[in-house]
């Protein structure tokens, strides 16, 4: 059993790690979050499925605060987090945001994109350490993006560029990774891959993981559970058996079609 | 030639065209990395301004160009944070208001206006020990900041956002550079000059960036390419009686030319 699997199993199904107890935002007077409640225990793998604009974004910036609500509260590691909270809390969990835009030619390489998440542990105008270096390297191994560590990143293809963000999540060795449409602008054969990637990460790591997307073609089969997310609230939850279904899937789509939302005859209320 | 060098005002020279262009070398990387040539833009003519507005009234021009710069960061800083609009049209606005004071400043003056010349297009050949010792000072910072920073600089330009998300003060890091980017530019007024000064900001850069995939690299080519640039530059206008300044900006771009034609990022780019 390696260390890895090691962790999870002492982590499966542990205390809740994120709780959002009736959390709301506004923006502008906009209401972009309506009474959100979640709990995620550690070690737990959660799918949120919803449509552009459903929010999916705004409640993984309300998790790591990057936001922080207009009402209700957000709790993670048991700590209520607040503008002064925020920054350690953060530290303790790996982003990966939508559809960053990196110059093709910017000057830095697969390793260096993957050290940035060792960052998260040294102070300012610290050095790497070996034990960085190699905390970094079996996150590329672990990925399988180890033969690319030299290469700049702007040659690589999506689903690579993904898989180096994957890695550099792991390298800031942090117990809550918010993963936000990892899956998009990806063809289907890369989605599959990341796909796998994921589920081998959670089956490694143990970590607990909130992956939210808009896709249901692809997602990874590790997850424990997945919620339908719809203007700003949770508007069901799926059963995460049928999920893999092929024509529950299309159901889905089809209630989607028809409500402009993911809910339907098989949402039920979390 | 040999001979000039004998002269002390040449050696300052010298030392200026070294000095002073690593500075700008370095500290170009990052705005060019971070995408901000235009705040740049606004900040030189912001420094060249308060220099203006300095020599009209009496108060220390390098004070009042060095708060003016201070002050342009404060105003322009936020702009590039904002997503939601194009920063430019406000840069643009705060651009042409700051040419505006400076112009009207050196029209206002009575007498000679050799020293708001100065600053408009640099006096090399003039420059005394304390400006040299200043330029030291900021070359110094400038490069200080860039090493000690040097892993949070480059998740920075990866991505504000991640970099943010990772815990690092990327706010306060972008302002301190901004602020070592104005004391930079102001003390290298008149070494090139205020309508100048950016070029050679963005010019070794921007060759650098086209030769290396390497940060590290990118870095020393810059220095490499802005202190050739003010050494060639320098020589050259001594020898053909030629403004120093401009002759500076004109080596800067025919190494920014040579170097986008033996790009591999180019001919990568074509063969895409």
């Amino acid at each position: 059993m390696s260390k890895h699997s090691r962790a999870r199993s002492t982590n499966r199904h542990g205390h809740p790690i994120v709780e959002l107890e009736q959390v709301r935002l506004a923006v502008n007077g906009i209401p972009v979050i309506r009474s959100v409640t979640l709990s995620m225990n550690e070690g737990e793998f959660v799918l949120v499925l919803g449509p552009n604009g459903a929010g999916k974004t705004t409640l993984l910036k309300l998790i790591n605060g990057l936001l922080l609500p207009s009402g209700g509260e957000v709790r993670v590691f048991g700590e209520g987090l607040t503008s002064a909270t925020a920054k350690q809390i953060r530290r303790r969990i790996a982003y990966l945001p939508q559809d960053i835009t990196v110059d093709t030619r910017i000057p830095i390489t697969v390793r260096e994109v993957v050290s940035i998440g060792r960052l998260a542990h040294k102070p300012l105008m610290a050095r790497f350490t070996d034990r960085d270096r190699g905390i970094a390297d079996e996150a590329m191994d672990l990925v399988g993006i180890a033969e690319l560590a030299t290469r700049p990143f702007g040659h690589l293809s999506a689903g690579q560029k993904q898989k180096v963000s994957l890695a550099r999540a792991l390298s800031q060795q942090a117990e809550i990774m918010l993963l936000d449409e990892p899956l998009s602008n990806l063809d289907p054969r890369a989605q599959r891959d990341v796909c796998d990637t994921i589920d081998c990460i959670h089956g490694e790591t143990g970590k607990t993981i909130l992956l939210v997307t808009h896709l249901l073609e692809t997602v990874p089969r590790s997850a424990d559970r997945a919620m339908i997310m719809r203007q700003g609230t949770f508007a069901g939850k799926v059963d995460i058996a049928k999920i893999y279904d092929d024509r529950f899937r299309r159901s889905l789509y089809s209630g989607l079609a028809e409500t402009g939302s993911l809910t339907g005859p098989q949402g039920t209320k979390p | 030639m040999i001979e000039a060098l004998s002269y002390k005002f040449m050696q300052h020279a010298l030392l200026a065209a070294i000095i002073g262009g690593a500075g700008c070398g370095v500290i170009g990387v990052w705005v060019i990395l971070l995408r901000i040539p235009f705040i740049g833009v606004a900040m030189s003519h912001a420094a060249f301004a308060g220099a203006i507005v300095g020599l009209l009234t009496g108060v220390s021009p390098l004070l009042l160009g060095l708060l003016a710069c201070i002050g342009a960061a404060a105003l322009v800083g936020p702009a590039a944070d904002r997503t939601d609009s194009d920063p430019n049209l406000s840069l643009g606005i705060i651009f042409s208001i700051l040419v505006g004071i400076a112009f009207l400043g050196m029209g206002l003056m009575k007498g000679p206006k050799s020293e708001a010349l100065s600053l408009l297009w640099g006096s090399i050949l003039t420059l005394g020990a304390s400006d040299i010792w200043l330029l030291t000072i900021a070359t110094c910072v400038a490069i200080g900041f860039s090493v000690l920073f040097y892993h949070e600089l480059r998740a920075i330009i990866f991505s504000r956002l991640i970099a943010k998300s990772t815990g690092i003060p990327e706010k306060a890091l972008f302002y301190a550079l901004l602020f070592i980017c104005g004391i930079t530019i102001t003390l290298n007024l008149n070494t090139i000059g205020g309508l100048l000064i950016f070029s050679l900001i963005v010019n070794p850069p921007s060759a650098a960036f086209q030769i290396t995939y390497s940060l590290g690299r990118m870095l020393v080519y810059s220095v490499l390419f802005a202190v050739a640039s003010c050494l060639i530059g320098l020589i050259v206008s001594y020898l053909f009686n030629a403004p120093t300044g401009a002759v500076i900006v004109l080596v800067s771009g025919v190494i920014l030319l040579v170097s986008v034609a033996f790009s591999p990022k180019r001919r990568r780019r074509k063969a895409a």
